[in-house]
């Protein structure tokens, strides 16, 4: 499934992956409920490993930091493995996932 | 109009107050706006990369990392004034002035007695906790308590950037509310 609206693209149509692209800034973090919600139907679909690839998300908002911290909060609950897929030109990502690493010990990052 | 309380004004924070007294003479570019908080949210981006790109239109080294974390940082102090000002008093101002390799970042909003003082106790952290813990705590309690806003996005700057970061707290006579003026300096290479 794909939801693309003008300011960024969500993708989970490939199995065991997820990509987020272009800025997303919402509201609140209630407000990321509707689009990450194919992140979540994607982690209960998973058996292994689920992918996020980032590194075209330029930027995320601290409510939307707070609601990609719940996902992870989430694998750590079902006992699932998460690779966060990310870009060392970015400088966000960087530095919010050496943070958010220490919320789930199968929490891979994989930066490019 | 309310005329301000000279002697109650509350400076917070850990920002050089020598680079704020003349500011207001020198500014690079000065911008003055009314957000409503569902209606216009998109502007808090638009604005910011639209200051993101005047400022690093004439940098050549590392460009597009100054122009994104400068971007997110005015976007969450944006966001912040959003959040934090009173549907009557939804005018926020914000102010880029440029110094060599430093840009300083003010943002100014009305707020209420009670947005004032989770800022003050905000910006009391910057020096006193980890940071990081304190993000990773608020995170996990917003899930706790399924709060409405994260309430990250300062410790965000705080922990995640090479920022001084400040705020004067100015009350309204005869009101029970304040104006924010709110800095935050980013340095770069």
């Amino acid at each position: 499934m794909i939801i693309k609206t003008e300011d960024y693209i969500i993708d989970s149509s490939t199995i065991n992956k997820v990509i987020i692209s272009g800025s997303m800034r919402l509201p609140s973090p209630l407000s990321y409920d509707q689009p990450f919600s194919l992140i979540k139907k994607a982690l209960d679909d998973c058996i292994d490993t689920l992918n996020i690839d980032l590194q075209d998300l330029e930027y995320l908002n601290s409510s939307g930091i707070t609601s990609l911290a719940r996902i992870i909060i989430q694998a750590r609950k079902d006992d699932k493995t998460l690779k966060f897929i990310i870009s060392n030109d970015i400088p966000w990502q960087n530095k919010t996932f050496s943070s958010l690493k220490i919320l789930w010990d199968k929490l891979i990052i994989e930066a490019t | 109009m309310s005329v301000i309380h000279s002697e109650e004004i509350l400076h917070l924070g850990n920002i050089d107050k020598e680079k704020l007294c003349p500011i207001k003479n020198k500014v690079a570019l000065s911008f003055k706006m009314i957000i409503n908080h569902s209606e216009d949210w998109e502007k808090c981006s638009m604005i910011s990369d639209f200051f993101s790109d005047y400022y690093t239109s004439t940098i050549v080294n590392k460009k597009k990392e100054i122009s994104l974390t400068l971007s997110t940082i005015i976007n969450e102090l944006i966001e912040n004034a959003v959040k934090h000002s009173t549907k009557e008093h939804n005018e926020i101002s914000i102010h880029l002035k440029k110094f060599d390799k430093e840009v300083l970042i003010i943002i100014e909003n009305i707020a209420t007695k009670e947005k004032v003082n989770n800022l003050i106790h905000t910006l009391n952290l910057i020096n006193s906790k980890d940071t990081e813990l304190l993000i990773l705590n608020r995170i996990k309690n917003n899930l706790l308590y399924h709060q409405e806003n994260s309430e990250i996005g300062l410790l965000n700057i705080i922990n995640y950037y090479t920022t001084n970061i400040g705020a004067k707290v100015i009350p309204l006579k005869n009101t029970k509310l304040s104006k924010i003026e709110f800095y935050v300096s980013l340095k770069h290479d």
